[in-house]
């Protein structure tokens, strides 16, 4: 009847899962979890206890780690519930899962790690000889924050041992059966091969047995010191002549396949070699011939193996918890050290990057400290519903600031109507603290039309407009030659000046604008708006908190479809010319068009400068703009990019804006998300997280506002002369690289200033 | 070494382990069976296996069948190289391996 209403539930649950349209691992790990929160409440109602969360490590997939919250009842008849502070990582079993090495590839999902240390949180039915708050070194617990576990398993941790040693305690069970099974070691000459926890763990332990002789053998000597400090008498490298050494027993802890030779060879006829680090792989030659000369045994001492020794002995003896308590105990006492062996303290959120730095060996031993995490164990309510959190909450950084109303609004006159022209006006009618007062535009009606829209005067002549009585800017967004003669005629005016991208036609143009603004004391920036769009601000936020590490790279692609009518008026038609198509007019093509937007993006969010690039383009026949741009570019610190750019690509195609930094990734384009595999950032590590894509209202005329504070509290402007230079600068370098077919330095955005 | 002196340094190496199997043929093979007599195992796993064959798949088969912390004497020669894989047999299940020198 039981198993019957378990299916019925599952099916239920199976088919509420395809309902959601859920497929593959998707579905699995929502029915995993919905059958784990149903079996929970069984249990907690069927037992009267109460449910807690927790965090545990969960290794999802080849390099994927993730902190997953859990649920638990709390500790059942027999149990402790334990709110683990410290979990040991065993380098060498971890990290072969990690990579996925021979003999140790779990199935995805699974859970690592298998020993830590704590306190009793709750401690169940029928258990008299802990309570809560007492601290324990548990064995076979997962990495987290929670683990309930039988309370014959856990031992009392003595007054003075530090909760990171103690959580080494089946480290030191598994090093400890095979010091055991290497037999009597009191007067004999002992060899332990391998450095690693478990090798240095079994040194240590086998010190105590008051051997005559005990040589530490590894590869390098890079662990020698450790060794010795550890007890080992001597220490020598496995180039060394081992056959002299003529152990009577041999403990070989390196896991390596091809280290059961040198094991043999270091003991003497008639000893005994236990096999204690486990093999990743098939050893070529397992060195059976010579372990028949010498009369060897070659004991295996894998920890499983010594539950089954305690199963058929059956004489109600506890070798796990005697070997526990041999460690805590020489711990206590001071004849055993292991704050080595705990090595660093790593946040469990950085699971990813410590088992990378592990797998580099830029690490010997570390702990998860669980106190790192704000709440480790968190009080569930019975009736609460499953958590079904597919991906964390979007993060989103503070929005830019929009200055406050208040004084007289900056004036400002618009030079040129096309359609960035209107789309400018628009932005300064919807700013606070702006005022469009007067629209110019030589074509007829352009200027009227922003004015019949907007309600502002019409200046049928530019000197009309770019006076000073009737404005104190000028925004200027006409054909690109024209931005650098206007903007210093506007300075010469008076008048701060806003261009729309890009400065100028070519650098010379662009100089020449920064310096006539200078000249004149006034103010000068360039439109790059899209610096005020949520996801931006969200990335730049999240490379300053310094998480993310270096940059490395940039991808871009921006392939649009251009109409064959953009050439000769714009998307819309209104401002009939073909200036575009220009190459004198405009300065270029799609590069210098559209690209320019992302180039400023790249500086803000990194802050670096670009130092080469190199590239191509390509034109339609007869086109004296380039359609089609691709560009290699190279950062001072070793980052580099690829960008891509096309006006013509049939079909348009999903833009892709990506940067990737030493500790994460941030993508901007066509979805905005973001993954950190360090804890700092304000992300949850090793996870993707979207990004806020909500703007508080429009980011033109929120650049616009800004741009009016700025001027009016006389600092400088959020898109500074230098910003725009900059940008300018890498747009010759790209043009002159792909015209050259060489890499091209860029120049700094000062120079020739 | 004289036939009878592996006879007894393989008994020597077996310690009082049963159930026995012998793994192949030949005198030292005829000569084990005839002294191990109700040791030699029947049917389920036995506690020791003595290979007693020069064959290196009858070393890996000895792995496999001898029992959890059983024994697996290395009676006949071994050849060499041997590529084998120690972790699923020798070292979870807890194995010993035990060398008699077979040819002095």
């Amino acid at each position: 009847m039981r198993e019957r209403a378990k299916r019925l539930v599952v099916a239920g649950l199976d088919r509420a899962i395809a309902h959601r349209g859920l497929k593959g691992p998707e579905a699995a790990r929502t029915r995993s979890e919905l059958v784990a929160w149903a079996r929970n409440r069984a249990r907690a109602a069927g037992g009267r206890r109460r449910l807690v969360a927790g965090r545990e490590l969960v290794v999802t997939g080849p390099g994927r780690a993730e902190l997953r919250p859990f649920e638990l009842p709390l500790a059942g008849p027999g149990e402790v519930t334990i709110e683990l502070c410290a979990t040991a990582v065993s380098p060498g079993t971890e990290t072969a899962q990690w990579l996925r090495l021979p003999n140790a590839q779990p199935p995805f999902p699974y859970r690592p790690g298998y020993s830590g240390a704590g306190r009793v949180l709750a401690a169940g039915a029928g258990v008299g000889d802990l309570a809560p708050g007492d601290l324990v070194a548990a064995p076979r617990v997962p990495h987290a924050s929670l683990a309930n576990v039988p309370a014959a398993w856990v031992s009392s941790v003595p007054g003075g041992v530090p909760v990171e040693q103690a959580a080494l305690v089946y480290l030191a069970i598994i090093a400890g059966y095979g010091v055991r099974r290497a037999g009597p070691l009191a007067d004999e000459r002992v060899c332990v091969l391998g450095a690693g926890p478990i090798g240095a763990l079994a040194l240590r332990l086998a010190a105590l047995q008051a051997p005559a002789e005990l040589v530490a053998i590894a590869r390098t000597r890079r662990r020698e010191r450790q060794a010795l400090a550890g007890g080992a008498s001597r220490f020598v490298t496995v180039e060394e002549p081992l056959e002299r050494l003529g152990a009577t027993a041999v403990i070989e802890a390196t896991g390596d396949p091809a280290a059961i030779a040198p094991a043999i060879a270091a003991a003497r006829p008639g000893g005994t070699v236990v096999l204690l680090g486990s093999p990743r792989g098939t050893s070529e030659d397992a060195g059976f011939a010579a372990l028949q000369a010498k009369r060897l045994r070659l004991v295996g001492a894998h920890i499983s193996s010594l539950a089954t020794l305690a199963n058929r002995e059956g004489d109600g003896s506890d070798p796990f918890a005697e070997l526990a308590g041999e460690y805590l105990g020489a711990l206590a006492a001071g004849r055993l050290e292991a704050a080595d062996l705990a090595g660093e303290a790593a946040d469990p959120r950085e699971a990813g990057l410590l088992y990378d730095r592990l797998a580099r060996g830029e690490l010997g031993a570390a702990h998860f400290d669980w106190s790192r995490l704000e709440r480790r164990v968190t009080p569930r309510r019975l009736l609460a519903g499953p958590r079904l959190e597919r991906e964390p909450a979007p993060f989103a950084a503070p929005p830019v600031l929009r200055p406050r109303a208040g004084g007289a609004p900056l004036r400002f006159a618009l030079v040129g109507c096309g359609d960035i022209g209107l789309a400018n006006a628009r932005a300064i009618a919807a700013a606070r603290g702006a005022e469009l007062a007067v629209a110019h535009d030589p074509a007829p009606g352009l200027a009227e039309a922003v004015a019949a829209e907007l309600g502002c005067d019409v200046a049928p002549q530019l000197a009309q407009a770019l006076d000073r009585e009737r404005a104190d800017a000028a925004f200027i967004s006409v054909p690109h030659d024209l931005h650098a003669p206007l903007a210093a005629e506007a300075a010469r005016s008076g008048l701060h000046v806003v261009l729309e991208k890009p400065l100028a036609a070519d650098l010379d143009g662009g100089r020449e604008a920064v310096a006539a603004a200078a000249a004149a004391g006034v103010a000068l920036t360039v439109c790059f708006a899209f610096r005020y769009h949520r996801p931006i601000q969200s990335a730049r936020a999240l490379l300053a908190s310094g998480a993310f590490g270096e940059l490395r790279g940039v991808n871009l692609v921006f392939h649009t479809e251009k109409p064959a009518a953009y050439w000769q008026g714009g998307f819309s038609g209104r401002a009939r010319s073909d200036w575009r198509a220009s190459r004198e007019r405009a300065g270029g093509g799609v590069l210098i068009m559209n690209l320019t937007h992302y180039l400023d993006l790249v500086r803000y969010l990194t802050g670096a400068e670009p130092a080469w690039v190199a590239g191509a383009t390509r034109s339609e026949a007869g086109a004296e703009v380039e359609d089609a741009i691709a560009l290699s570019v190279g950062w001072g610190e070793g980052a580099i990019g690829a960008l891509s750019a096309s006006a013509s690509t049939r079909g348009g195609s999903p833009n892709r804006f990506e940067l990737w930094t030493e500790h994460g990734t941030i993508r901007l384009e066509p979805e905005a998300r973001a993954y950190c595999e360090r804890a700092g950032s304000g992300l949850e590590p090793g996870r993707w997280t979207p990004l806020s894509t909500e703007d508080e209202g429009d980011v033109r005329a929120l650049f616009v506002e800004r741009f009016a504070a700025a001027v009016r509290a006389g600092g400088e402007p959020d898109v500074t002369a230098r910003d725009a230079l900059g940008v300018q600068a890498f747009v010759a370098a790209a043009y002159r690289a792909a015209a050259t077919g060489e890499r091209v330095a860029v120049e700094a955005p000062e120079a020739g200033t | 070494m004289s036939g009878e002196a592996r006879v007894a340094a393989v008994l020597e190496a077996l310690g009082g382990a049963a159930p026995v199997e012998i793994a192949g043929e030949g005198e030292l093979a005829d000569a084990l069976r005839a002294r191990l007599g109700n040791r030699l195992a029947g049917s389920g796993r036995p506690a020791a296996v003595v290979v007693a064959s020069e064959d290196p798949d009858a070393i890996r088969a000895a792995l496999s069948a001898v029992d959890d912390l059983g024994l697996v004497v290395l009676a006949a020669p071994v050849p060499e190289p041997l590529a084998l894989d120690l972790y699923p047999d020798v070292h979870v299940r807890g194995l010993t391996v035990a060398g008699v020198a077979a040819g002095s």
